[in-house]
C-alpha cells in the first residue's frame, strides 16, 4: 500500500468534504453580522441590540425563514464604540465571513466611519445611531430605522414646548457628534417657544461622574433639565447625582430609556420623563410574538433598543424576500424602498435616501415603571 | 458676584474626587518606585476591587463595610500570584519586557470578568449609596464623605507603612539600590512580593470604596489607570508625596474648570495642567531628575 498515496487522496477528500461544508452553509443560512458596542461602557446597550436581533432572527426562522426556507443567522462582532474598530470588524465580516448583510452602530461618530466602506460593497442597515448625516450623506444600500436628532427634536420639542409646563431648562449632553449636534438643535427650538435654556454642559464618553455638572446644573436653577446620554449606566449615574447633589427639578431624558435604565437609576427615575421607539404595549401579532419570545430568552421586557433592532432584522427579511434574493442589493434597497415593510410597529416606509419615516413615543416613569404620554 | 455655596460645593466635589485619584495612583507610584515595573495592568486592580465587593456584598449578602476590607484582601492575593507569574520571571530582563508583561496581565483580567460576569453594567450594594447629608449649604452621599474618609485614613496607613516599620524600610532601601538592598541582607523576592500586594491592594482598596458610585463593568481599569497615569506623572513616578499633591490637585483642577470655565473641557484641563507641570519639571513635581 502506497502510504503517500493515502495520503494524498484523504487530503483532498477532506478539501472536498471542508468545501462542500462551506458551500452548503452558504447556500443554507442568510448571514446578518450585527456589529455593537459588546465591550466598555456601552456593552449593556450593544448587547441588547443583538439579543434583540437573535430572537428576531428566531421568530422569523420559526415562521419559515426567508428566501423560501433558509433561516437567519445572526453573527455577532465587536466595535468597542469606536469607528476604527468597527471599519475593521465590517471588513472581517465581509472579507472573511462573508456575510450577506450589515447590521450595525449604536454611536454615530462610528456610523459615519462604517458607511464609507459598506458603499458598493453590501447592504447595510443602521439601527440606532440618529446623527441625520448617516442617511443624508449615505448610498444607495443604506437604511436606518430610529429617527434622526432632528426628527426627535421636532416631536419631543413640541412636547415640552406645549404640554409638559417647563419655563427654564438646562442641557446636558454627551461631548461626541451626536451630542454636540443636539446642543445646536434644541436650544433655538425651545427658545423660540419661550423656554429659557439657563445653561449647557457637556461630560465625556468614558466619564462616570458627573457631580460637577450636576452642581453647575443646580447652580443655574432650572425646572427641568434634558439629559442627552446613550449609555444606559451613564445616564443612570446622571440621573442619580443630579438628585444627590440637590437637584430637585424635573429631568427629562433623550437618547435612551430602558427598563434596565430606570432599575438602575433606583428612585432617581421617578417621574422622569423620556422617548422610546418601542414599547412592549403596542398591539399587533408581530409585536406580540417577538416581545414573547424576547422575554423568555432573555429573561427582559423588550423595549427601545429591542425595538429598532427587531425592526432593522424586520426589515432585512422583507427586503430580502421581496427581492428574491439575498445578495442583489439594487433589487432589495428598492423593494425596501418601492413599499412600506410591516414591522412589529406596523408598516414602516423608508425614504429614498434610506430613513424610516417613524418617531418616538413619549413615556414617562411612574414607581418604576415606563408608561407612554403621547 | 461668586455664589459661596457652589462653590463649596465645587471645591468639595474635587476633594472627594482628588483623594479617589491619590487612592488609585498610590499603588502604581509605590510599585514602581520599588519593583522599577509600569503596571499597565493597575487599572484592573481597581475594577476587581470593585467586582469583589459586589460579589461578596452580592452573592454572600455580606454587609459592605466587612466586605471592603475582604475584597481588598482578596485581590491582594490575585496581585501576589500574578506577581509570580507576570513579574517575578521577567525581572532579570528588561524594563520593557515587564511592561508588555503588565499588558497581558491587564487584557486576561479584563477578559476574564467580561466572561464571567457580562459587559451588563453592576451596581454595588451599599447602603451609603443615595442617603445624602447637608454638610452646611454642601451636599454629599454618605458613600462620597466615606471613600474620602477612608481613603485618607489608607493614604496615610500606606504612608507610614512605608516609611516607619521595618518592611517599609526594606522597601525604600531597594528601591534606592537593589544590590545595596540585597548585599545587605534583605530578601528583595519578598520585599516585591509585599509590594506587589500592597499595590494591589490600595488600587482594590480605591475599587471598593469608589466603585457604588457607579455602575460597574469590566473595562472600568481603563478610566482608572487613566487618572493613575496623570496623577503619577506629575507627582514623580515613585513618589508618594508627590501622589498626594497631584491627586488633590487634579480632582480640584477638574471640578473647578468645569464648574467656572467649561464642563465641555473638563478632562482638558487636567491634561493641560501635566504639560504644563512637565514643561518645567519632566520628573514630575517630586520625582528624581534623570541623570
Amino acid at each position: 500500500m502506497n502510504i503517500k498515496l493515502v495520503i494524498r487522496y484523504l487530503s483532498v477528500a477532506a478539501l472536498g468534504i471542508a468545501f462542500a461544508h462551506g458551500y452548503a452553509f452558504g447556500q443554507g443560512t442568510v448571514k446578518i453580522g450585527v456589529i455593537m458596542p459588546l465591550s466598555g461602557a456601552a456593552a449593556f446597550d450593544g448587547q441588547t441590540h443583538v439579543d434583540a436581533a437573535k430572537a428576531m432572527a428566531d421568530v422569523i426562522n420559526a415562521r419559515g425563514g426567508v428566501l423560501g426556507g433558509r433561516k437567519i443567522e445572526i453573527l455577532p462582532y465587536d466595535d468597542k464604540a469606536s469607528a476604527e474598530e468597527s471599519v475593521s470588524a465590517a471588513r472581517r465580516a465581509i472579507t472573511n465571513d462573508k456575510v450577506d448583510v450589515l447590521v450595525t452602530s449604536m454611536i454615530s461618530t462610528v456610523a459615519l466611519a462604517t458607511k464609507e466602506i459598506t458603499k458598493d460593497r453590501i447592504l447595510h442597515v443602521v439601527v440606532s445611531a440618529q446623527h441625520p448625516k448617516i442617511t443624508e450623506e449615505g448610498h444607495k444600500w443604506l437604511f436606518r430605522i430610529n429617527e434622526t436628532n432632528q426628527m426627535r427634536a421636532d416631536k419631543f420639542s413640541r412636547y415640552v414646548c406645549e404640554k409638559s409646563g417647563i419655563k427654564r431648562l438646562s442641557i446636558i449632553a454627551n461631548n461626541d457628534d451626536s451630542g454636540r449636534l443636539e446642543l445646536g438643535i434644541y436650544p433655538p427650538i425651545f427658545e423660540k417657544c419661550g423656554i429659557t435654556i439657563a445653561g449647557t454642559e457637556m461630560f465625556e464618553r468614558t466619564a462616570n461622574d458627573f457631580v460637577a455638572q450636576a452642581t453647575k446644573i443646580r447652580s443655574q436653577r432650572p425646572d427641568a433639565v434634558y439629559v442627552i446620554s446613550s449609555q444606559t449606566s451613564q445616564s443612570a449615574a446622571i440621573w442619580k447625582q443630579l438628585r444627590q447633589m440637590g437637584y430637585q427639578g424635573k429631568i427629562v431624558a433623550g437618547g435612551n430609556m430602558n427598563p434596565r435604565l430606570v432599575e438602575l437609576a433606583g428612585t432617581a427615575s421617578e417621574g422622569v420623563l423620556g422617548v422610546v421607539m418601542f414599547v412592549d404595549t403596542i398591539d399587533n401579532p408581530r409585536s406580540k410574538a417577538f416581545v414573547d419570545h424576547y422575554q423568555k430568552t432573555f429573561n427582559r421586557p423588550a423595549s427601545h433598543i429591542e425595538g429598532m433592532a427587531g425592526q432593522a432584522i424586520e426589515v432585512v427579511a422583507e427586503g430580502l424576500n421581496r427581492a428574491g434574493s439575498a445578495t442583489n442589493y439594487d433589487a432589495i434597497a428598492a423593494a425596501i424602498k418601492g413599499k412600506p415593510v410591516d414591522t412589529i410597529r406596523g408598516p414602516v416606509a423608508f425614504s429614498s435616501n434610506g430613513q424610516a419615516n417613524q418617531t418616538s413615543f413619549i413615556v414617562q416613569v411612574r414607581s418604576g415603571k415606563l408608561y407612554a404620554v403621547e | 458676584m461668586l455664589d459661596i455655596d457652589i462653590l463649596l460645593q465645587q471645591v468639595t466635589n474635587g476633594l472627594v474626587n482628588g483623594i479617589g485619584y491619590v487612592l488609585i495612583a498610590l499603588g502604581l507610584t509605590i510599585v514602581f518606585g520599588v519593583m522599577k515595573v509600569v503596571n499597565f495592568a493597575h487599572g484592573e486592580f481597581y475594577m476587581l476591587g470593585a467586582y469583589a465587593t459586589y460579589i461578596v456584598t452580592g452573592a454572600m449578602g455580606t454587609n459592605y463595610l466587612i466586605a471592603v476590607p475582604v475584597a481588598i484582601l482578596v485581590v491582594a492575593a490575585i496581585g501576589v500570584l500574578a506577581n509570580y507569574v507576570f513579574f517575578r520571571p521577567t525581572r532579570s530582563q528588561h524594563e520593557v519586557v515587564g511592561l508588555m508583561s503588565s499588558v497581558a496581565l491587564g487584557l486576561i483580567l479584563m477578559n476574564g470578568v467580561l466572561f464571567l460576569f457580562s459587559a451588563e453594567p453592576k451596581t454595588i450594594a451599599s447602603p451609603f449609596s443615595d442617603k445624602v447629608i447637608n454638610v452646611g449649604p454642601v451636599f454629599l452621599t454618605e458613600q462620597r464623605l466615606l471613600s474620602m474618609v477612608c481613603a485618607a485614613f489608607m493614604v496615610a496607613g500606606a504612608w507610614l507603612f512605608v516609611t516607619k516599620t521595618r518592611l517599609g524600610k526594606m522597601m525604600q532601601a531597594t528601591a534606592q539600590n537593589i544590590d545595596g538592598a540585597s548585599l545587605s541582607g534583605i530578601n528583595v523576592d519578598r520585599v516585591y512580593m509585599t509590594t506587589f500586594a500592597l499595590g494591589c491592594g490600595l488600587a482594590a482598596s480605591a475599587g471598593a470604596l469608589l466603585g457604588p458610585l457607579v455602575s460597574i463593568y469590566p473595562t472600568l481599569g481603563e478610566w482608572a489607570v487613566l487618572k493613575a497615569f496623570v496623577v503619577v506623572i506629575v507627582g514623580g513616578l515613585g513618589s508618594i508625596p508627590g501622589a498626594i499633591i497631584a491627586g488633590i490637585a487634579l480632582g480640584l483642577i477638574e471640578a473647578l474648570s468645569a464648574g467656572y470655565i467649561s464642563t465641555a473641557l473638563q478632562d482638558v484641563f487636567g491634561y493641560a495642567a501635566i504639560i504644563v507641570v512637565l514643561m518645567f519639571m519632566p520628573q514630575g513635581l517630586f520625582g528624581r531628575r534623570a541623570k
